[in-house]
């Protein structure tokens, strides 16, 4: 077959709303070529999901889906019928859904999955067993004759994120869409899933086209971009080209909200929020939040038009000049490229003294109880001023550290003090200065905020609680508080259900600050948050704690991310410190195998076409039965047999402590993976 | 969107057995002033057919079998609504300090474990049998009619209550609360209870349906509100024996209003709770968005 698998033109998915129609998606027009892996970039709401779910048909009543073409191979998607359609899904195109952890069936066993996706396409009894043995093969799930007889809750997310993928592919479609598929995984986990998205490619010539909010994760495998804004494709053209010279603000714009791992460069936020398909502005949907504008953006909106060849860009001054002007070297937004800001700097003051710590958790019913190892005797100091960063996959135990530190959860064994004070034995006043003194953020900013209270009430309640101002007054605070985190006071009488996830992560940001807090812990305050609006938060801990003279205690699983806000990083695994050292270092000269692997797992805006390398197979081993001798010696790639006898203590000295015999060696650095440069750096 | 336009986009169904709900309610206050005949004097005129005079015919007592229906609107809705109503507030009681945590305070712990003993205790009993004890041990009064429903019904709304408080508890902002130092109790009173009532308040009209049957089914047994109180279930009874020989409009046509009174609050209660899922939706089960709803990250101002 000859031309594109997929082509649509001038795509439109409409909603009815009281008597007129909302375009969600208005206008689309892309091709996908055979064996072709495209990326499509953009903001929540910016219709990428709905433009994948057209491409299925999938998107129903009353949603109203239109187009000049949209065909899969020689199938006309727009007049099939229901059935061909269904006969085409699984068979010529799959999906894989946003969340592994959901999109499988509870009680059906994985095997008994595929194998009714086999049955589906009328695949014959007597051969579906070989095929689905061979679907797991290719995904790589682990064990498949024994993860063909699990239920979906037995396997971890990277394994359910593989069985989806395996899924999809039982019918060996033409064309995969793959919908956020690495969103809810661990940095790790996302490179094997990337790479086994490039290899589905080169053995089987399949298309993927691969939907993402983060240009890192699309740098890597994508041949070609599209950069999609309020409904319409803004840019596109080659993944090469489109990185390294953006013609259109919006996408140079997400290029430098991405945190880099290896850059001092903070990233940028792009101000405001992406406009809903009910308050789209006139004239170009982005001139509201363009440092570029012009007064034509204003009045009309820009066509696709052809910049250079191949590189289509919606943008009246690139299709003026040929190119966006450069100015500085971010954003113009943006300003300046200001080294990283690191006061006022950690003094010898420790605030928090967490020793020996141990938290063990007994789940399961009594005939097989198993305790959880989620932290085992660690030792750990904040100190007044500083910025601590704590890094780890899932199950790390590092939110169980934040939780004890908030004092939400209390240790098995050991002791916390804040300033002197044992945790244990806080009570009644103490224990309420204690609160007023220590505040936390959460990671997902839907749940942490009640339903049921407007952004004055939740600011309120932190106001009453600790008797802020005198009653009646608290007008006045929120309104400050309010002000400190970006937010303008007509917040006020929201409810969360009328913000956006950035938003409400910030009224989480007002209501901790409103008590006036010496300590903000932040147990991954921007993984539920696009990529745009992760800088901005990140942006305003920063402002934080230069205005406030705020300690902070950030947790994330990404450590480009936590490389940028902190001064200090921890890493954990399995419940253990394994490394702690300057964020720099981290950057550059990690010694534990398995920080080196994790920062090698970032993937990298600056290496188009290369994805990070896969250091460290499979998944991290149960909590409940963490390996003898080092926990990380059943994944080392440096484990020698003394590893899984003794346990390596944490040694080094203050700057820079490792807990492992073998270190990783300067040789390694080069072999294993040589670190990306900034390309754009010197612009 | 205005009031009367959202009304009308009800489904048939709801519309109707809200209105009989409401007709219902509205009887319970004025039905006995609407009656014909008087519900409790004997007349001669015995086992009429229904007919102009007599719509629903006459008993065996020669009593208006219309009027009985009419006035016993008040008896029976009346015991059903405030024995739900004592229920509603002791099973919501009962249920908060049952599903709640405390932050794992370990009294806590043992007041649940405590609560829920005697809750599995009250449902072993079937419920017929216990209101019919209740009654018996305490006398055929109205009030004691109304502890007897008001206890049956007590247990499932408190652990319709303790299910959704559970699971509330787990939530963030509850945490986010407990780290600002806001008290159990006020976290409880504030948060926790008032995001898990919406299924509890949507199985309270349900409830009420069941009530009346229950009413209704102890009086039909004797064990009800004494006659010669004007009751359905009484009267129900009253022409059982009579079907047989063809007087069958004594049972039939007040347990036909019954039916249908008790249906109609079973329909209100599960649109309510469907109205209360469509509108808790976007609030209430965190980070999920329905692929349908054409936003993503925001919503438009309402």
């Amino acid at each position: 077959m000859s031309g594109p698998l997929l082509r649509a033109e001038n795509l439109r998915v409409g909603f009815p709303d009281g008597g007129t129609w909302v375009y969600p998606v208005r206008g689309v027009s892309f091709e996908i070529g055979p064996g072709e892996i495209v990326g499509l970039v953009g903001e929540s709401g910016s219709g990428k999901t709905l433009t994948a779910l057209s491409c299925s048909r999938l998107v129903g009543p009353p949603a109203r889906v239109s187009a000049d073409a949209l065909g899969l191979g020689d199938v006309d998607l727009l007049r099939a019928s229901e059935e061909t359609l269904r006969a085409l899904r699984g068979r010529r195109i799959a999906m894989i859904p946003q969340d592994p952890l959901t999109s499988l069936h509870p009680s059906l066993t994985i095997g008994a999955q595929i194998n009714d996706a086999l049955a589906d396409h009328g695949v014959p009894r007597g051969e579906r067993r070989r095929r689905v043995l061979e679907v797991m093969e290719r995904v790589g799930l682990p064990d498949p004759p024994g993860t063909l007889r699990r239920y979906p809750h037995e396997l971890s997310g990277g394994t359910r994120q593989r069985a989806i993928i395996g899924l999809a592919l039982a019918n060996a479609p033409s064309l995969l869409i793959a919908d956020e598929p690495t969103t809810a995984l661990d940095a790790m986990i996302q490179a094997q899933i990337l790479h086994l998205l490039a290899d589905l490619r080169a053995s089987w010539q399949m298309s993927i086209l691969l939907i993402s909010h983060n240009l890192a994760v699309v740098a890597g495998v994508c041949d070609r971009l599209l950069v999609m804004y309020a409904g319409r494709i803004v840019e596109s053209g080659p993944t090469a080209h489109v990185l390294a010279e953006p013609m259109h603000p919006y996408t140079r714009a997400l290029l430098d909200a991405v945190p880099r791992l290896e850059s001092t460069r903070r990233p940028h936020g792009i101000p405001g929020a992406p406009p809903t398909p009910w308050n789209r502005p006139p004239g170009c949907a982005y001139h509201p939040r363009c440092g570029y504008r012009v007064e034509r953006c204003q009045g009309e909106d820009p066509p696709g038009a052809p910049v250079r060849p191949g590189r289509l860009a919606a943008c009246w001054v690139s299709q003026a000049q040929g190119a966006l002007p450069v100015i500085g070297t971010v954003s113009p937004r943006g300003a300046s490229a200001e080294p990283a800001h690191r006061s006022p700097g950690p003094t010898a003051d420790p605030l928090f003294e967490v020793t020996g710590v141990t938290r063990h958790f007994t789940v399961g019913p009594a005939w097989k109880r198993e305790v959880i190892h989620a932290l085992d005797d660690v030792n750990l100091r904040v100190h007044r001023g500083e910025s601590l960063g704590i890094v780890g996959e899932s199950g790390s135990g590092k939110s169980t550290l934040v939780r004890l530190l908030a004092l939400l959860d209390r240790p098995t064994r050991g002791r916390i003090s804040y300033a002197g004070e044992d945790l244990a034995q806080l009570r009644g006043a103490r224990l309420l200065r204690f609160r007023r003194r220590v505040q936390i953020v959460f990671q997902d900013p839907y749940s942490s905020l009640d339903p049921r209270y407007t952004v004055a009430d939740t600011i309120r309640e932190a106001l009453v609680t600790h008797r802020i101002c005198p009653p009646g007054e608290e007008g006045a605070h929120i309104r400050e508080v309010l002000d400190k985190v970006g937010l303008s006071t007509h917040f006020a009488g929201r409810y969360p259900h009328e913000l956006s996830g950035g938003q409400r992560q910030r009224v989480c940001i007002a209501r901790a600050l409103a008590v006036r807090p010496e300590v903000l812990l932040a147990d991954e305050p921007v993984s539920a948050l696009d990529v745009s609006i992760q800088a901005q938060i990140l942006e305003l801990f920063e402002q934080l704690r230069r205005q406030e003279r705020l300690t902070l205690v950030v947790v994330a699983h990404d450590l480009a991310l936590i490389r940028q806000v902190s001064d200090r990083v921890v890493t954990l695994y399995l419940g253990k410190v394994v490394e702690e050292a300057r964020a720099d270092v981290y950057a550059v000269r990690p010694r534990h195998p398995y920080t080196f692997a994790l920062s090698r797992s970032v993937p990298s805006v600056d290496r188009v076409g290369e994805l990070p390398p896969v250091l460290v197979r499979a998944e991290p081993p149960s909590a409940a039965r963490p390996p003898a001798g080092c926990r990380f010696h059943t994944r080392c790639f440096n484990a020698q047999p003394r590893c899984s006898r003794d346990e390596p203590p944490l040694d080094g000295d203050d700057g820079h402590r490792c807990a492992c015999f073998y270190p990783v060696a300067d040789a390694q650095y080069a072999s294993l993976a040589p670190p990306a440069v900034d390309a754009r750096a010197g612009r | 969107m205005s009031a009367p336009r959202a009304w009308l986009r009800q489904p048939a169904a709801t519309l109707v057995s809200g209105g009989v709900v409401a007709a219902t309610v509205l009887l319970a206050i004025i039905g006995p002033a609407l009656a014909p005949f008087n519900p409790e004097r004997p007349t001669p005129r015995v086992l009429l057919p229904p007919s102009p005079a007599h719509i629903f015919g006459t008993d065996a007592s020669g009593i208006d079998v219309f009027s009985v229906t009419l006035a016993a609107f008040r008896v029976d809705v009346v015991i059903a609504l405030v024995s739900v109503g004592i229920s509603l507030a002791a099973g919501v009681m009962l249920g908060a300090v049952a599903g709640y945590g405390f932050n794992g305070s370990r009294a806590a712990a043992w007041g649940s474990a405590i609560i829920l003993r005697l809750l599995d205790l009250v449902q072993s009993i079937p419920v017929f049998i216990l209101a019919l004890a209740l009654v018996g041990m305490f006398g055929q009064t109205v009030r004691n009619v109304v502890i007897a429903v008001a206890f049956v019904n007590l247990p499932v709304f408190a652990r319709l209550t303790r299910a959704a408080v559970r699971s509330v508890e787990h939530r963030e902002f509850v945490a986010a609360s407990r780290a600002l130092g806001v008290r159990e109790a006020g976290i409880l009173g504030s948060h926790v209870l008032p995001n898990s009532l919406d299924g509890t308040i949507a199985y309270a009209s349900i409830a009420v349906g069941g009530a009346i049957l229950l009413t209704a089914g102890l009086s039909f047994l004797g064990a009800g509100v004494r006659p010669p109180t004007p009751e359905w279930g009484a009267e129900i009874a009253s022409g059982a024996g009579y079907i047989v020989t063809g007087q069958w409009w004594i049972s039939v046509l007040p347990g036909l209003v019954l039916s249908g009174v008790v249906f109609s609050f079973a329909l209100l209660g599960d649109a309510a709770r469907a109205a209360l899922e469509r509108a808790g939706r976007h609030a209430v089960l965190p980070g999920e968005q329905p692929l349908t709803v054409p936003a993503g990250d925001e919503r438009a101002p309402a």
